[in-house]
């Protein structure tokens, strides 16, 4: 009996559409906001993260109406998605004052990250542990390898380096009272070449909070190498769109690897990835359309 | 009506989701003089137990709660630090005085070795007492809870505590006290099995109206 390890699916938003990532640079657009997190929480993964990477100023080529990202359009999404989530859900991007927090909170957020905010109001970082407590934050790195046990902090979504180094970085923010790390690699971002295991095992040994490592699962095997490098949770995007099953194959290959990990879910029957319109958007009348007392008696849930 | 109190001290929005999902009535309440008509109270939180203390004394909670839940007899779920804020005393920033309703203190989790991290973050199995009414009715032996805390409520009086967890030593999961019951996990973001303690307070909210 303990503590399980995590297996965490990450969703990416840019202008109000689902995108997957490479390099920090390239998005794909995947599919709307709302039906990957019905879906996600009707296998009831351990927790969600969903990321905001849109940029300001930056026009959505989908829509010629919207000129520019609109942030109340994320709280928005974020509103309609918390009425569903019924786990854990961290959410990021964008956050400049303790108000975005706030607001990020109020909409049902559990967790946010934090990224550009704590690189530039460090003193923030203290202000916000005291206001919302520590198992709120989460700071996310964006690191690059400099060398061998030598990475960098990347700053503006991966773009800009800012000489420093990653141990000293995430040192100095757990004394200012941030809660956990979501350890990313510009380097693997979407190569699907497994994790950048000697960068976890170098923050993981350094700080006392649980570290989120992500970046590179292309293979399901890929999960088990970041927990055993001293992770308390793995997290992972693009397998999560591109292969099928992905919560449950990812936590079958942990089980299989030795890793203990939270048993939902482990004999559900394939389901169908087309979008199913009468899901789409709950409306704000109608309590979310699916039962878990259904969904036991189909045997999708422990 | 289940009255969730507002007192500035974290999501309530998700706990009101949860219940709104199963069915429940519930109002976000911000002032103290709104428990007048709820037949059931629940008290959220996340953040410091001194913090928490000082909201609930600012909003003038600490008075209106002990009349409603103590005096009258309203069934209570505290959730979080909400179970916390319930010992007599913490030791989150400063030596404080909690509400004092269990006997007992709030201390800083204390690992042992390298792999116990803090905050005590993630799922974790909790070990309850099997009753077939109460907090517990229908919950498997193998069911996770998810936690998010790094100081934890030790009392004295173990018949008070109907669930443990195992980080770092034993972790006090979840208190019953007759009609007040409280939770260190989170039951609103713990799925099928937190929504079931859930479903079972709004079962002791309806036995007691």
């Amino acid at each position: 009996m303990s503590l399980k390890s995590r297996l965490i699916p990450i969703l990416l938003l840019k202008n109000g559409l689902l995108v997957r990532s490479q390099g920090f640079a390239t998005h794909q657009i995947i599919g709307n906001p709302f039906n990957e997190v019905a879906r996600f929480s009707e296998w009831c993964v351990d927790e969600l993260i969903y990321l905001d990477i849109s940029r300001e100023g930056e026009p959505d080529l989908q829509r010629d109406d919207l000129k520019a990202n609109d942030c109340g359009n994320f709280l928005s999404i974020l509103e309609e998605v918390s009425r569903t989530c019924f786990m854990p859900l961290t959410v990021g991007g964008g956050i400049r004052t303790i108000e975005d927090m706030r607001a990020r909170f109020h909409r049902g957020a559990d967790k946010v990250t934090l990224n550009t905010l704590a690189l530039e109001q460090p003193n923030l970082v203290d202000e916000a542990a005291g206001v919302f407590g520590t198992q709120a934050l989460v700071l996310s790195v964006d690191a690059r390898r400099r060398g061998p046990g030598d990475y960098e902090v990347m700053a503006h979504c991966g773009q800009l380096a800012t000489g420093r180094r990653v141990e000293d970085w995430a040192r100095e923010m757990e004394a200012r009272g941030i809660g956990e790390i979501l350890l990313q690699s510009v380097d693997r971002d979407g190569e699907g070449k497994g994790y950048d295991l000697e960068l976890i095992e170098c923050v993981s040994a350094c700080v006392e909070v649980p570290v989120i490592c992500c970046s590179g699962v292309g293979r399901f095997e890929d999960y088990a190498p970041g927990i055993k490098a001293g992770a308390a949770a793995v997290a992972a995007a693009n397998i999560w769109h591109f292969k099928e099953l992905s919560d449950r194959q990812g936590k079958r290959a942990l089980a299989q690897a030795g890793v203990d990990v939270r048993k939902v879910g482990l004999g559900q029957p394939r389901r169908s990835r087309t979008p199913n319109r009468r899901r789409r958007l709950p409306s704000r009348s109608q309590p979310a359309t699916h039962n878990w007392n259904a969904l036991a008696t189909e045997g999708l849930i422990a | 009506m289940i009255a969730i109190i507002d007192s500035g001290l974290g999501n309530l929005s998700s706990i009101a989701n949860a219940f709104q999902f199963m069915g429940a009535e519930t109002r976000v309440v911000s002032s103290c003089d709104s428990l007048g008509d709820a037949h059931g109270i629940i008290l959220p939180g996340v953040g410091a137990f001194s913090d928490g203390i000082n909201k609930l004394e600012q909003g003038g909670w600490i008075d209106s709660l002990d009349d409603r839940v103590r005096r009258q007899g309203v069934p209570f779920l505290g959730i979080c630090l909400g179970m916390q804020l319930l010992a007599e005393r913490g030791t989150e920033g400063g030596s404080v005085s909690g509400l004092g309703w269990i006997p007992g203190s709030v201390e800083k989790i204390t690992p042992t070795e390298k792999d116990w991290r803090l905050p005590h973050m993630g799922w974790n199995e909790v070990s309850f007492h099997q009753d077939l009414e109460g907090m517990s009715a229908g919950i498997g032996t193998s069911d996770c809870f998810y936690f998010m805390h790094s100081f934890s409520l030790r009392t004295p009086q173990s018949e008070l505590v109907k669930g443990t967890s195992d980080y770092a030593g034993s972790v006090t999961a979840s208190i019953e006290q007759g009609h007040i019951w409280a939770t260190q996990f989170h039951p609103e973001k713990s799925q099928k099995a937190g929504i079931q303690i859930l479903r079972n307070f709004v079962k002791l909210v309806e036995a007691e109206t």
